[in-house]
């Protein structure tokens, strides 16, 4: 294969937050019409390579090289100008213009204000001409699919003379149809000589898309591997770095079966398509997977958050109800993904945000009984150590941790039966994590059921007694804590088997 | 200056400000504004906007707004007065009357309710077009004209008895409803349901809230004490008409924004709404005691409301400030 | 058909079937003459309506145009005493009004940043504290006085039998449409309304459309008060306390959806249209005004309505059609 000029090369990208170093030495080296992926688990300093390539943030240290010449790239408009275009996972069209004035939008071509339509079209169509495009210029975005309105965004960047265009997980939304029809895009969009930086998660896309390939861990590049290079395994390996033994001899708990929740052949829209499983009371079920194949869809359709087009969910032999009030009087609790949006009220004090699900047990006839509702909070914040330990405080000013604190305190509290739990650790620190995953352990050690849904592999590998890993709507794999080791669970998320997994 | 700032961003340090301010201009404008007497016609003046107030604020703590409490008063003060003089101002044709027009009140808070939840229509439009409909109603109901109360039972009481000798009726009413309102929100799990609600409905349906139901009851309460306020309105002016309580929602939804509540719903309480109701009351008395026509009070009180906002928002956007960059270093952590 | 013609032929349809139901129950109402009367009603809320369209269909709102209309009134009213003014000069002065009222708008909602629908409302009330301030007054009592200025006064005659304020207000209607079509200024307000933050990145000026929303909004506004005031020879306080309401539903009906990004100038027209003639047909019928009221309230909340259900329709279409059952949704 011949080899192709270089387009973007980044040389020792630095960037610090807080004086915590999130990039470290970073390279990065694009050559005119490749798709080039970026790899890297959750944190590993993809996006804020993205962003400071982009002119988001600007680097502490380093140099970027745009076809050879050196060149600063300060705000977005600088990257527009040096041809580097984003494709964001929420696309920003507007759904009420037309795919020309959309493409066109912000810098139409016009006379005294006067927008001249006709040579906007005209261009439109010539640039859908070129790349064969299946779109109208005249079409509403409105009326489009998801798949299309990514195209209009592709043509807004090659409008803009894009040789560069960055695809932030640009299937996180399609179907596997407007998957295929988006890979024809970027194969054409290659031959066209443009360059693609292509960001995903799924390594089945990569394998097929990528002429190479970057893998990030920990704010370094690890290394950069050809089309040849790439195998699940080796990518896998470098992803994760050399895996530290734990010690997995700890002390085991006890399994109650008397505490059983059982999901059968559920499915959800066209998310899950046939999710079996059995949860016992004393352990920790840890639930892998990538994002996006419905491992939050599923424990919100257990809490009865979402509605299941099928299936069964039991909880000791009785058929969980579909509202959410009554689930949680029998027992159930969710620490949800979206902490800020969906787990707490930030305006409210740390007192009524761990009561507000409790007034069953601290309100009688509709009155709340101050007393009972200051104890239970004044207990939460002393047995889960929240900080600052003023009740009064409203859980927006709280850090990240301490929120975090709060939601599940407000479930522990309560003591469920089940408590299901999305990413709980997600923008938590270091520190705050252990005291986390002590509570879960604490109890389940009570005897309840406990799900966890993580992306974090050391964290699944760490904490959950048995991970069950998400593939394609399906759990795909099972491992038991003693024999899960991060690679194995990443390539299961990925759909292939490996020696120290039971498959399902 | 950052003392100033930080004396003017507490809400209470706001309300005496403002007080003291007017304190000052009336000092040395019109000494009359001291005078005891002076101090009840302004209580009297507040005591309708204050019960109005009370109502509105549980709208508003869920992040709508209600603009047809005008109509509802005037709907009320109609029914009530129509019924208690058909029957002769009996007590069971005045019950009868309270009746049917709570009745009134609670549909007309359902459909408030129901428009603004599961049609997700906006607040504003859906009480703006209610407003001209309930007007409709009155002109229907009392044919256009006023009707006048000819009694000195329990018709004219109601406005004008005066507890103890001494205490006029409306302000014990306002009193009872400020501290009803007051009980309800800080002691009864609806109360903290409510505020729930109000700061993040997507969280709130996780913990079991069945926000809708919340919102429907807040629309119930806030047409209701308009309902109430709109008989007493009758009884004090012993009359009632489709003008009755006209423009009330104005002074409202001024006193809403001078008591400091973010209209977006989440934060606030009954003082709120009092202090709010005592100072658009206050400010009302003043203009009339200097000499200002009558027919000015709209153009002061949008001065009024374009003042309030834009302090409310200047202070809180500072304090709010602190908040966002909190959040942010422990996002990055991540 | 796509949406957008549907839903222009719907409110198209509402007229013509209003039109017809009268034409058929009424012998005068074909006749030319009750046709421009109509037209002339028509003319003050469809002004009213083109400007409030702008702020809307940009994601806003003005509630101050019944203010702005009773304080340019006003303005025209004492302008039009002075001694040997032109009367386009008054008109100019009603106009600048308006104007003048718009860019107070437009400051507090882009400079102080209070939301549109506080700003406006709190605005309309001082607007119309200050037609009452300027308002003409005997021994303190409010009066209408009337305006004798013929230079003045002849901007509420006719041509031909169809009245000036109709011929600017259709003038202005397709004025608005070329400015929402052809311009930049139009297809970045359509934007800003339906996503303002997209909008935004794309580099349209939020601050410029939204200030331009509510000045084109008091330029018409003042417009059609000042040629009110023309025809009617006084400027009653009361001018604007109906038509800021009525403007609204206009909009609604004619398809111009309170949220923004939809509807357009026609819509604006037809709306109004539909307004006029089911308020003036139904008084003919000895209808009351309490019936114009609820009507009013009942057609806003029934537009809006069915905008929020349609505009969700395309969406379960979609995921019906796929199948290839290739039916129509509505």
């Amino acid at each position: 294969m011949e080899e192709k000029s270089v387009l973007l090369e980044a040389k020792g990208i630095c960037k610090q937050f807080n004086g915590i170093p999130v990039l470290k030495n970073v390279n990065l080296e694009i050559r005119r019409g490749e798709v080039h992926a970026l790899m890297g688990e959750n944190g590993a300093g993809k996006s804020t390579m993205i962003k400071i390539i982009t002119g988001v943030y600007t680097m502490d240290d380093g140099q970027i090289l745009m076809e050879g010449k050196p060149v600063t790239i300060s705000c977005r408009q600088d990257a527009r100008c040096c041809g580097i275009s984003v494709i964001y996972q929420e696309l920003s069209l507007i759904p009420a213009l037309t795919v020309t004035e959309n493409i066109f939008l912000g810098q139409e071509i016009s006379r005294f204000g006067f927008t001249k339509k006709k040579e906007m079209r005209r261009q439109v169509k010539a640039l859908i001409e070129k790349y064969g495009f299946d779109l109208d210029p005249d079409m509403l975005v409105s009326s489009m699919g998801m798949a299309q309105r990514q195209m209009v965004e592709i043509l807004k960047a090659l409008s803009m003379e894009a040789k560069l265009i960055i695809m932030d997980e640009p299937t996180a939304s399609l179907s596997a149809a407007e998957t295929e029809t988006l890979f024809k895009t970027i194969d054409g969009l290659r031959q066209k000589g443009t360059s693609i930086l292509y960001i995903s998660h799924r390594l089945e896309e990569i394998y097929r898309m990528a002429d190479r390939l970057t893998v990030m861990r920990d704010g370094e590049n690890v290394g950069v591997l050809t089309r040849e290079e790439m195998t699940p395994q080796k990518v896998t390996t470098m992803m994760i770095g050399h895996e530290i033994k734990e010690d997995k001899n700890r002390e085991r708990r006890q399994r109650y079966e008397g505490n059983c929740l059982e999901v059968t052949g559920l499915a959800y829209k066209n998310i899950l398509k046939d999710v079996n499983f059995k949860a016992y009371g004393g352990e920790i079920l840890g639930i892998g997977g990538l994002v996006g194949t419905g491992r939050t869809e599923l424990i919100r359709c257990i809490y009865g958050a979402e509605k299941p087009s099928r299936g069964k969910i039991t909880l000791n032999g009785k058929p969980v109800s579909r509202s959410i009030a009554k689930n949680i009087k029998a027992g159930f609790g969710l620490v949800p993904e979206d902490r800020r949006n969906e787990g707490f009220v930030p305006l409210l004090s740390i007192e009524k945000n761990l009561a507000i699900a409790s007034y069953d047990k601290l309100a009688r006839f509709g009155v709340v009984n101050r007393k009972k509702e200051i104890n239970f909070a004044q207990e939460a914040i002393r047995g889960y150590d929240i900080r600052p330990p003023m009740r009064h405080l409203p859980v927006g000013n709280l850090s990240g941790g301490n929120q975090q604190k709060v939601v599940l305190g407000r479930w522990l509290s309560r003591k469920p039966l089940v408590l299901l739990l999305d990413e709980p650790t997600a923008g938590v620190d270091v520190g705050v994590k252990h005291e986390l995953y002590h509570l879960m352990r604490a109890l389940a050690t009570t005897g309840s059921i406990v799900i966890m849904v993580s992306s974090d592999l050391a964290e699944l590998t760490h904490v959950a007694d048995r991970i069950l890993v998400m593939h394609d709507g399906r759990f795909f794999e099972e491992f038991t804590h003693e024999n899960a080791t991060q690679t194995a669970i990443l390539l299961a998320a990925s759909g292939v088997h490996t020696s120290e997994g039971v498959p399902l | 200056m950052k003392k100033v700032i930080k004396f003017l961003g507490n809400q209470w340090g706001q309300r005496v400000t403002i007080l003291v301010l007017i304190m000052v201009v009336m000092a040395v404008f019109q000494q009359n504004f001291f005078k005891p007497a002076n101090a009840m016609s302004i209580l009297l003046a507040i005591s309708l906007y204050g019960i109005m107030a009370c109502g509105m604020l549980f709208v508003v703590l869920v992040g709508g707004i209600d603009l047809s409490v005008g109509s509802m008063a005037a709907l009320t003060a109609s029914i009530l007065s129509i019924y208690a003089d058909r029957s002769g101002y009996t007590m069971a044709g005045f019950l009868t009357g309270v009746l049917v027009s709570i009745a009134a009140c609670i549909l007309v808070g359902i459909v408030h309710g129901i428009l603004v939840t599961r049609f997700a229509l906006p607040a504003f439009v859906v009480t703006l077009a209610t407003k001209y409909i309930i007007y409709g109603v009155v002109l229907l109901v009392t044919g256009g004209h006023f009707v006048h109360i000819i009694d000195d039972g329990i018709m004219y009481k109601l406005g004008n008895y005066r507890v103890f000798g001494q205490i006029p009726m409306p302000i014990v009413i306002f009193v009872l409803c400020a501290v009803i309102c007051a009980l309800i929100l800080g002691t009864t799990v609806f109360g903290r349901r409510l505020y729930a609600t109000g700061g993040n409905p997507v969280a709130s349906k996780l913990v079991g809230i069945k926000t809708d139901f919340s919102v429907i009851v807040s629309y119930i309460i806030c047409s209701i004490s308009a309902g109430i306020g709109g008989m007493i309105l009758a009884s004090m002016n012993m009359q009632a008409g489709p003008t009755t309580a006209n423009g009330y929602e104005g002074n409202v939804l001024t006193a809403m924004v001078v008591g400091g509540l973010n209209l977006a719903g989440g934060e606030g309480g009954v003082t709120g709404a009092v202090f709010g109701a005592l100072l658009v009351g206050i400010i009302n008395n003043m203009l009339i005691l200097l000499g200002v026509p009558s027919d000015m009070t709209t153009f002061v009180q949008g001065i009024i409301i374009i003042s309030a906002v834009s302090l409310n928002m200047y202070t809180s956007r500072r304090s709010q400030g602190i908040v966002v960059e909190k959040t942010k270093k422990s996002d990055i952590k991540a | 058909m796509n949406k957008k013609n549907l839903r222009r032929v719907i409110s198209a349809m509402l007229v013509i079937a209003l039109a017809a139901v009268f034409a058929r129950t009424s012998d005068h109402f074909l006749s030319a003459r009750n046709i421009l009367q109509l037209l002339r009603e028509a003319s003050f809320v469809g002004l009213v309506a083109l400007g409030v369209s702008f702020v809307i269909i940009g994601g806003g709102i003005d509630l101050s145009t019944g203010g702005i209309a009773a304080l340019t009134g006003l303005v025209c009213a004492r302008l039009s005493f002075i001694p040997g003014i032109p009367g386009i000069a008054v008109l100019l002065g009603g106009v600048l009004t308006g104007v003048a009222c718009g860019a107070i708008n437009a400051f507090l909602v882009t400079k102080v940043r209070l939301t549109e629908f506080v700003a406006t409302l709190a605005s309309g009330f001082v607007y119309s504290g200050l037609a009452l301030i300027i308002a003409f007054r005997r021994n303190g009592i409010i009066e209408s006085r009337p305006i004798l200025n013929k230079s003045f006064t002849v901007l509420g005659t006719h041509v031909g039998g169809v009245y000036y304020i109709t011929i600017v207000w259709l003038v202005m209607t397709v004025l608005m449409m070329l400015v929402l079509t052809k311009t930049n200024f139009g297809l970045h307000t359509y934007a800003q309304g339906s996503n303002p933050k997209s909008a935004q990145m794309s580099g349209v000026n939020n601050n410029f459309i939204k200030s331009g929303g509510f000045l084109i909004c008091g330029f018409c506004v003042g417009l059609g008060a000042s040629m009110v005031v023309a025809y009617q020879s006084a400027a009653p306080v009361t001018l604007g306390s109906a038509v800021a309401f009525q403007a609204i539903a206009a909009c609604v009906v004619g398809g111009i959806v309170l949220g923004g990004g939809r509807g357009d100038a026609i819509g604006a027209l037809l709306g109004s249209l539909f307004l006029t003639l089911i308020l003036n047909g139904l008084m003919k019928y000895g209808l009351s005004i309490a019936w114009q009221s609820i009507l009013q309230g009942g057609i806003i909340i029934l537009a809006t309505t069915f905008d929020a259900q349609f505009m969700k329709l395309p969406i379960k279409r979609r995921v019906k059609v796929k199948p290839g059952t290739g039916k129509e949704g509505h």
